[in-house]
């Protein structure tokens, strides 16, 4: 939470505050920094570069699944789901917050 | 003849594009050693001169991560045995969303294949104000492009206009050999989205258009609270469809099944061949096909919430609830499918990347109750429970059929969360999946997908049930015995079928089913439905001599409802023992096809007779130490 309120007032397009993508609520964005190692799917980071989650683009949380559990990303024009575990390996630099029009 | 191949991300207007081509002149088999459907077709590229186009199945990229996507990069870079590598490759690219589109097509062209591009639904591109730059395009990518649209018809002509100049350089110049390996460094992909940013900031451009209809519908639909609630009452809706809709071909069909019957006896002069054919081939292969409209119903369901874009949310939805008992969201397309028949669920668990989660999904889909269990439920439902109104809209046994159902799922949750601890166990499963954006189905997909399931059903009604039949009849007819004289023809034909050898096993039987509540009578059904549950109904008509009527089961309800031997636990131990058994051929060899071999079927029916015997032994207790 604290990472977020510091988020929402930072008004720097590159802030520094850098957090997973998991952690991210509905309407907040960032720009993806890096890949952390995926134990449960060794291939996960390939296949999310490959479907256009590359370092360096910008991501936003759209909708967060109703039961939890799970986001729903866009990134590069689509609308991509998947899972909070899967979305724990992204490194964010988050860039705007939800509070923001 | 020249092959080409159409090759496409998931809803890229691929099949739309390949149906537009070939229109009927489909056909579909299956990949060597697994059951992934492989649709060819027949394209003209000149008066008299024609090719095979191929539809591949749907892939992110070339780096496969599903059984699907394994097929599409090994047919592309020629490494399955048992086919050959196209000559050409038509790359599909989506206009609505070429930012993504674009990544296959450049994998595509690192294969260095004859490649031409197209772009698929242009007509939406345009309401979005999306103008594509063709020859910019082409420029850049360094390979033609072609504009198309499938339900506009445009592009068609100039799409085979230039294949046949790919084919005609071909033909100078064989296609290059060996494949070449697929880099994914994560160096290489970067570089790849960049070709694709700058390929698009010179031939694309977006004008500001009114706002994103798939975000508005969205925002509905994935809403906390409204999302799940038009879930629950879409599938609520659609279940209540089919079964009120579908009864009436229903109906029609299981008279015409009968009128057929009586024809036949009449024409044919009595004796085994009219046997044979009246109460062997044409009851038990009649006895199915009557599902037929209710298996289409809820394709033609499931083919719309595809295409439209739904079915991805469900999955993304109830996500949460796949999760809880380790399997995928992925999972909730093929067990939903299972509800009109295991078999197609069971090939729609390819889209699950786990190996183990789509094992344990194959695995629990035949628990999901079937339209073939309906006819049971049914019967049994209208011979023990009372038809009362319960809080004035609901009916009882209107109550007790959906509990069924509820315990079909029940009874799939458990398993899979089981297995996922123990025979295949496995740890937390990614879900990763494209939301696509919302899209007017197509009609004609819909039928030709439809036209595609009746054929495949129609096939194995007329192959394995077949079959079966004939066989069942064999068993319940052979061999013959004088009745005493002084009986009824009904009753004649109750007292052969006791001593035939279906009868006489059923009779051996007995002692096993005895703590389930049955006698040898339901013996003999069980036994004749171990291929096919819906057999069960024209058996159990046979055994008490009532001659079972298709167009209503009063008959066979009251017959029941007066057997001293069937009672209230013995109904609800039937019920628990067909919502858990495996009594399906198809299933079985479609399992093993699918897992490519014998040892999971095996398993599948071990585990599930288990269960259904135990389950049934437990309610047969219970509801007599209740009653």
């Amino acid at each position: 939470m604290i990472l977020n309120k510091l988020a929402n007032k930072s008004t720097a397009r590159y802030s520094l505050v850098m957090t997973r993508l998991a952690r991210l609520r509905a309407g907040q964005r960032g720009v993806i920094d890096s890949f952390h190692h995926s134990h449960h799917d060794p291939r996960l980071a390939t296949r999310l570069m490959e479907m256009g989650l590359t370092v360096g683009s910008e991501i936003e949380v759209a909708y967060e699944a109703p039961f939890g559990g799970a986001l729903a990303v866009r990134c590069r024009g689509t609308l991509i789901a998947l899972r909070l575990g899967d979305a724990e390996i992204v490194e964010i630099r988050l860039t705007a917050g939800a509070d923001e029009p | 003849m020249t092959r080409v191949a159409l090759v496409g991300s998931p809803n890229s207007g691929k099949t739309t594009l390949f149906n537009a081509l070939t229109g009927s002149r489909q056909k579909t088999g299956n990949y060597a050693g697994v059951t992934i459907e492989k649709k060819e077709g027949i394209i003209e590229l000149a008066p008299g001169r024609q090719a095979t186009l191929l539809d591949l199945p749907g892939a992110y990229s070339l780096d496969a991560r599903t059984p699907d996507e394994a097929i599409t990069a090994e047919m592309v870079r020629g490494a399955r045995a048992d086919e050959s590598r196209p000559e050409i490759v038509i790359a599909v690219a989506d206009s609505t969303n070429l930012e993504r589109n674009l990544y296959l097509v450049l994998q595509l062209k690192e294969q260095k294949l004859p490649l031409v591009v197209a772009l698929t639904m242009s007509d939406l591109a345009e309401k979005q104000g999306i103008e594509v730059r063709r020859e910019k395009l082409e420029q850049a990518l360094g390979v033609p492009v072609v504009v198309t649209s499938a339900v506009k018809r445009r592009g068609l002509k100039e799409l085979i206009d230039e294949v046949r100049g790919l084919a005609d350089r071909g033909a100078e110049a064989p296609v290059p050999g060996p494949a070449i390996d697929v880099d994914n460094s994560s160096a290489r992909i970067i570089e790849r989205y960049q070709t694709i940013e700058a390929t698009l900031k010179s031939a694309v451009s977006r004008k500001q258009t009114a706002r994103d209809v798939t975000r508005a519908i969205d925002r509905v639909l994935l809403h906390k609270v409204l999302g799940p609630l038009i879930l629950f009452v879409a599938f609520a809706l659609m279940f209540q469809l089919i079964f009120s809709f579908a009864k009436i071909p229903m109906d029609a069909l299981a008279a015409a099944v009968s009128l057929l019957q009586d024809k036949l006896r009449a024409a044919l002069p009595p004796g085994d061949f009219q046997s044979l054919l009246v109460d062997g081939v044409i009851a038990g292969v009649g006895a199915v096909v009557v599902f037929l409209p209710q298996i289409l119903l809820l394709f033609a369901f499931i083919l719309l919430f595809e295409d439209s874009g739904y079915l991805a949310r469900a999955a993304f939805i109830l996500d949460r609830l796949m999760s809880r008992v380790g399997l995928s969201g992925r999972a909730f397309i093929p067990l939903l499918s299972s509800f009109a028949c295991a078999i197609p669920g069971i090939m729609a668990s390819r889209t699950v990347e786990n190996r183990r989660d789509r094992l344990i999904t194959i695995m629990v889909s035949p628990l999901m109750t079937c339209s073939a269990r309906i006819p049971v439920y049914t019967m049994l439902i209208a011979a023990f429970v009372p038809a009362t109104r319960v809080f004035g809209v609901f009916t009882l046994q209107g109550l007790v059929m959906s509990g069924l159902y509820f315990f079909g799922i029940v009874a799939a949750l458990v398993v899979a969360a089981v297995l996922k601890r123990t025979v295949l166990k496995s740890g937390t499963s990614s879900f990763v999946m494209e939301l696509p954006t919302y899209k007017i189905p197509s009609a004609r997909n819909l039928l030709l997908g439809l036209y595609d399931r009746a054929r495949i059903f129609l096939r194995r009604a007329g192959t394995i049930i077949l079959g079966v039949s004939v066989v069942l009849w064999a068993l319940a007819t052979y061999p013959k015995t004088e009745a005493p004289r002084g009986l009824d023809d009904k009753a004649v034909a109750a007292y052969r079928l006791e001593h035939s050898i279906a009868g006489r096993a059923g009779r051996a039987f007995e002692p096993l089913i005895r703590p389930l509540g049955y006698d040898w009578k339901i013996g003999v059904a069980l036994i004749s439905s171990f291929a096919a549950r819906e057999v069960v109904l024209s058996t159990l008509g046979t055994v008490y001599a009532i001659g079972y009527d298709k167009e209503n089961n009063t008959a066979l309800v009251n017959r029941v409802r007066q057997e001293k031997t069937f009672t209230l636990a013995t109904a609800v131990s039937l019920l628990v023992f067909y919502a858990l058994a495996l009594q399906c051929v198809s299933t079985i060899a479609i399992t093993r096809r699918e897992t490519n071999s014998w040892r999971w079927p095996a398993f599948m029916f071990a585990y599930m007779t288990t269960l259904a015997y135990t389950m049934s032994w437990l309610a047969y207790r219970v509801v007599t130490f209740l009653a």
